[in-house]
């Protein structure tokens, strides 16, 4: 599927978000996600199918004020 | 002490994690400032740098409690969504919610910001906005569930300082009872001191610190700032709203531990250990006896950084220079009050019921003492227990610090200073016990929640 990742388009086969973190390397990484504006909690990454133009938000901690 | 959605906090300095030159010298910036809330925020991880996984491990390292906010949202859903990733990310219900309008500024989108924070609220999330100045959107706000507001003082890192001062003491007036913490624009120690004074619960800061030359020193600058300001409005809880309309007197400090002492070998025995504030109550001690002992004292104290007061004899206390005289009521109508405050001393004035307190009132006080609060074997009391609702009472009529006694033991100083009192007077707490050192720094541990804002506690 193509889906949006971060703001980039990307080619993955990836069937689910939670298979998608894990290609990415994220397995054990402290992310957190959502699909289409909305959170996915890393519990239910595993039942969240990956479709066409899927917007994926992919965030870790980061400085902030 | 700071009291946000349930949890105490010391330090009354957040600071931001953004900007610094180098992770080395955020951790010494965060250690400097005595910060315990830290902000952090959430953004798109690469699969490349790995950024965010480096970060949270210094983070940890901190050991700090750990504020997300949803910083780059321009709607509420965004930041809804985003509250919610940071909830799972960081294990905390805490959210510092930013609904951004305008780039530049960084100015709230007060629309979305109430929004997205009755949502959040509703789900149970503790929501601290960063909102304007403006009073409405502070209603709407506490209306929406939050308890906690965090007004800019100007557009983030601006460092222009507090730009509409009548609206922010508006709004401390108007909310007297909700913690407020600016947050943005602040660019000077001085800033921090002045928000401080206007009775504000606490600063946040990021820019001024992590963009100084020196970030550790300026964190630690405007950690002195913070306090200094602090103790200008210490007793915030009543004369808040008199800060907020502009006629906040300037307010004398007690300590919150308030031990007395019979003569100077136990004054000498004391010191050491720390007290800030002591009373020396002579006995039945031959004039020239008395002389040479308050001379002591005032030399002793003076050694040792700690205010002393007179207990009858302001003669002698005026002589010897002493700070304070305390007057019971019998002594309050023989002294001469004129030449008491010509030489600059300070009076502290007993009362133990309401006839009392309105004599002692009348001659301006510098602070009151009520007493017995609790039964005491140490003197026939004509009164009998005050009680807290009692102290209380006295709280809600004295402007001036007040001071409680008799009968108050370690464990029960918390409760009397929660009560009302601002210092605990102390007798045969400690000179009866086994071990008076120890428990004098029993006693100053106990009340250290009291000193962090009122006296500050020893400096390095």
């Amino acid at each position: 599927v193509k889906i949006l990742l971060n703001g980039e388009t990307f080619a993955t086969d990836a069937a689910t978000l939670d298979e998608l973190c894990a290609r990415l390397g994220f397995a054990e990484a402290k992310i957190a996600t959502a699909v289409n504006g909305s959170f996915v909690a890393a519990l239910s990454r595993g039942a969240t199918p990956l479709a066409d133009a899927d917007e994926i938000e992919i965030v870790a901690p980061r400085q902030g004020g | 002490m700071l009291t946000l959605y349930g949890k105490d906090f010391t330090s009354r300095l957040l600071l931001g994690t953004a900007q610094y030159p180098s992770p080395e010298s955020l951790k010494q910036a965060v250690e400097a400032s005595g910060a315990e809330i830290v902000t952090v925020s959430l953004r798109r991880e690469s699969a490349r740098s790995r950024t965010g996984q480096g970060f949270w491990a210094l983070i940890e390292e901190l050991g700090r409690k750990v504020l997300p906010n949803t910083a780059g949202c321009r709607t509420a859903k965004e930041a809804i969504a985003t509250a919610h990733m940071a909830r799972e990310l960081f294990g905390t219900g805490w959210i510092k919610l930013e609904v951004i309008a305008n780039d530049d500024t960084l100015q709230p989108d007060l629309f979305g910001l109430v929004e997205a924070a009755a949502a959040l609220s509703a789900e149970g999330f503790d929501v601290l906005p960063y909102t304007t100045e403006d009073l409405s959107a502070a209603e709407r706000l506490i209306a929406a569930g939050c308890t906690v507001l965090m007004p800019w003082a100007a557009p983030i890192g601006s460092a222009r300082g507090l730009i509409n001062k009548d609206a922010l003491k508006t709004l401390r007036a108007y909310f007297p009872d909700t913690p407020l913490i600016i947050d943005a624009g602040l660019g000077t120690p001085s800033h921090a001191a002045e928000a401080m004074e206007m009775g504000y619960d606490a600063v946040l800061l990021n820019t001024a610190v992590a963009k100084a030359g020196d970030p550790a020193k300026m964190a630690a600058a405007f950690a002195r700032a913070v306090e200094a300001g602090g103790r200008h409005a210490v007793l915030q809880d009543r004369s808040r709203v008199l800060i907020g309309l502009g006629i906040g007197p300037a307010l004398l400090e007690l300590d919150p531990f308030y031990p007395i002492v019979p003569d100077t070998k136990w004054l000498a025995r004391l010191l050491p250990h720390g007290i800030r504030l002591v009373q020396l109550r002579i006995k039945d001690q031959s004039d020239s006896v008395i002389r040479v002992e308050i001379d002591k004292a005032v030399a002793l104290c003076a050694a040792h950084g700690c205010e002393l007061v007179v207990n009858d004899y302001w003669r002698a206390a005026i002589d010897a220079g002493a700070g304070f005289v305390h007057l019971g009521q019998e002594d309050l109508a023989a002294a001469d009050l004129s030449a008491i405050r010509a030489a600059g001393v300070r009076i502290g004035v007993s009362t133990h019921s309401f006839e009392e307190l309105d004599r002692a009132l009348a001659t301006g006080p510098d602070y009151v003492a009520l007493g017995p609060i609790y039964a005491t074997t140490l003197k026939a009391m004509p009164f009998p227990p005050q009680g807290l609702p009692r102290l209380a009472e006295w709280r809600a009529r004295v402007a001036c610090p007040l001071v409680a006694i008799g009968g108050i033991t370690l464990h029960r100083a918390p409760l009397v200073l929660a009560a009302g009192a601002d210092s605990v007077a102390v007798i045969t707490d400690i000179v009866t016990s086994q071990h008076p050192e120890a428990r004098v720094e029993n006693w100053i541990e106990a009340t250290a929640p009291w000193r962090s804002l009122s006296t500050g506690g020893p400096q390095d």
